[in-house]
């Protein structure tokens, strides 16, 4: 038997399925919800997304490997996220990006060997004003500095919230809700 | 960041980023009592039909700040009249233009005063259930708006009977999940019906065939966020601001070699120089501007000389062959090399096609490989004018806007910068 989704996933998918008037528009968050659980979107998991919101597997595919933040293949458990876009360019965001690089020993879009974190490359935040812009999973970090980054390699080795973050509640243990 | 000051042209006071936003009105009772919050809505439902409030904004002369520019209340108005029901109304919260950080501004300081907009946009268009599209990387603002959302649905300002008037509406955030195409209107629509976000052809516009096949309008954070003053305050007062054409003020988000990044609120017709100098600060780093994206990388790179001689409202933006788009300034000082920036640019275009057009997919990949080519010295004389070549192909030969606004921000730097570009071709290095 391939994978299905929790009692809980299934609640929430059916919560959510009277706020649209068509069913498909629950595929994104399905597909996210997959994600979350089954750790990503094997073609398994594709088909058992497209039988659950009778969707057809070829258009559950397509759309899962259509946007950035959905990943058919495996990913590390923390995603640090560079952005490389012009205003955080000229503020200094290359110099953040090759510090990973050179830190983690891995590429963008890579992950490290222990699974623990994955390198990406984003585009624009929306955090032009406080450049160079860095995302530790939800937590934005501003004027983001190369000296942060072994500070933050650190603390998720330690399992720990890195510091200096936009602190977005959930995800991480009760006490490391972050600053803001 | 900073964030706030406002320069008018007169004595007047800001309209979005007053004192007690920028505190933070994140509560429904803050709201209510720091800016009559609600009371736009009240006397809408009150006193006015539909058809007024569509008059009143279309007086207001407010036009779109996400990019296009176009009359709100125009747009409104081209929904059918016998259209029926549903109708939809979509919050363009899918802010991702390079360098615009204003409606992520909003978000996190006026949600209340974004939900009243989208409340009165809705009765105007006759909307029982409006969404809010929003990037998934806005997880704390998505936290925030949904705590105001249930408020206001806990007071009786969102759900069924509101405020007493008989009319309904329902409002909720969809997440995207990264894909900066999806700012575009319809590849955002096509995005909640669960598709690639795929551009579509119009015509038919989204006011005639848009989210699941019905009429639909798409609005952006900031112009929704004017209309409860418009509604409390009148189209008159929020016209009495900015110039003919261009009524109101707009919100700047600038960054680059500005001493004082940050979102700032500008009165429409104001000098650039008020943005770059008075407020933004001036150059950060001792030297001259250069040039500068006017309203994110989409629109046609400015020099200096042209923003500094220049007024900030739509039509003058147009005089100089390029758009205030949305409002996302970044400045490149002397120091910056124009082949590099450009090269950015063009990388982040190549990354975010969204595939569907021949000309976009493959021509934004080829103006990447030319311009790594210049930049890195390994390029000919040729390549110059086969890059403007490619540009030349682009332009106009799209399903949408995001073909031509990726040859903008190349074009115009080739056009206007010619000789930096000839002195890293032939193996000569700046």
């Amino acid at each position: 038997m391939g994978p299905q989704f929790s009692a809980h996933t299934r609640e929430i998918l059916e919560t959510a399925r009277h706020e649209y008037p068509e069913p498909r528009s629950l595929l994104i968050l399905a597909l996210k919800l997959a994600e979350e659980e089954f750790g990503h979107l094997s073609n398994e998991v594709l088909s058992h997304v497209a039988s659950e919101l009778e969707i057809p597997e070829s258009i559950v595919a397509g759309v899962a490997t259509f946007y950035h933040n959905l990943h058919t293949q495996p990913r590390g458990k923390h995603v640090i996220s560079v952005c490389r876009t012009l205003p955080c360019d000229l503020a200094g965001g290359r110099e953040v990006a090759e510090r990973f690089i050179e830190l983690l020993g891995i590429d963008f879009e890579e992950t490290t060997r222990d699974g623990l974190i994955t390198l990406q490359s984003a585009e624009c935040l929306a955090c032009c004003g406080a450049a160079p812009a860095v995302q530790v999973d939800y937590d934005y970090f501003e004027s983001f500095r190369p000296q942060q980054c072994e500070e933050v390699i650190e603390a998720l080795r330690q399992g720990r919230r890195p510091p200096g973050g936009s602190g977005v509640p959930g995800g991480w243990p009760d006490g490391q809700e972050g600053s803001e | 960041m900073n964030a706030g000051p406002f320069r008018s042209l007169g004595e007047k006071p800001p309209i979005l980023m007053t004192p007690e936003a920028l505190d933070g009105m994140l509560t429904l009772d803050s709201y209510r009592s720091m800016e009559s919050g609600y009371e736009g809505l009240e006397k809408v439902l009150k006193d006015k039909t539909p058809a007024e409030v569509t008059d009143d904004v279309k007086r207001s002369g407010l036009r779109g700040r996400g990019g296009a520019g176009f009359s709100a209340g125009m747009k409104w108005g081209f929904i059918p009249k016998d259209a029926g029901k549903p109708i939809y109304l979509v919050c363009n919260a899918d802010e991702g233009e390079p360098g615009t950080f204003k409606d992520r501004w909003l978000l996190r300081h006026t949600p209340h005063r974004l939900i009243e907009g989208i409340l009165i946009a809705s009765y105007a268009i006759g909307c029982n259930r409006a969404f809010i599209y929003m990037r998934e990387e806005f997880a704390m603002e998505a936290i925030r708006l949904q705590a105001c959302l249930d408020e206001a649905r806990r007071e009786g300002l969102i759900g069924a009977d509101i405020l007493g008037s008989g009319w309904e509406c329902e409002t909720s955030i969809f997440t995207g999940a990264g894909a900066y195409i999806c700012g575009e209107e319809t590849a955002l629509l096509s995005s909640i019906e669960g598709r690639r976000g795929y551009p579509r052809v119009r015509p038919p516009f989204p006011a005639i065939i848009g989210l699941y096949g019905r009429p639909t309008i798409i609005n952006n954070v900031e112009t929704l966020s004017n209309l409860p003053v418009i509604a409390r305050k009148g189209s008159d007062w929020y016209a009495s601001y900015g110039t003919d054409k261009s009524t109101g003020t707009r919100l700047f988000s600038i960054s680059g070699r500005v001493a004082r990044p940050g979102v700032y609120e500008v009165e429409m017709g104001a000098p650039w120089s008020a943005l770059l100098d008075d407020l933004a600060g001036g150059p950060s780093r001792n030297r001259p501007f250069k040039a500068l994206y006017p309203g994110g990388s989409s629109t046609p790179m400015l020099t200096a000389e042209e923003a500094e001689g220049s007024t900030i409202d739509f039509e003058s933006a147009m005089d100089l062959g390029t758009f205030l788009g949305s409002g996302g300034t970044i400045v490149l000082d002397s120091e910056d090399d124009i082949v590099d920036a450009t090269l950015n640019v063009a990388r982040f275009y190549s990354s975010e096609s969204c595939g569907q057009c021949t000309p976009c997919r493959e021509g934004c990949r080829w103006m990447l490989q030319i311009l790594q080519r210049i930049s890195s010295g390994n390029g000919t004389a040729e390549d110059i004018d086969l890059l403007l070549d490619v540009t030349d192909q682009i332009e106009g030969n799209t399903i949408c806007a995001f073909g031509d606004g990726a040859v903008a921000p190349i074009a115009s730097a080739v056009v206007k910068f010619r000789a930096e570009f000839e002195a890293r071709v032939g193996g000569a290095q700046p």
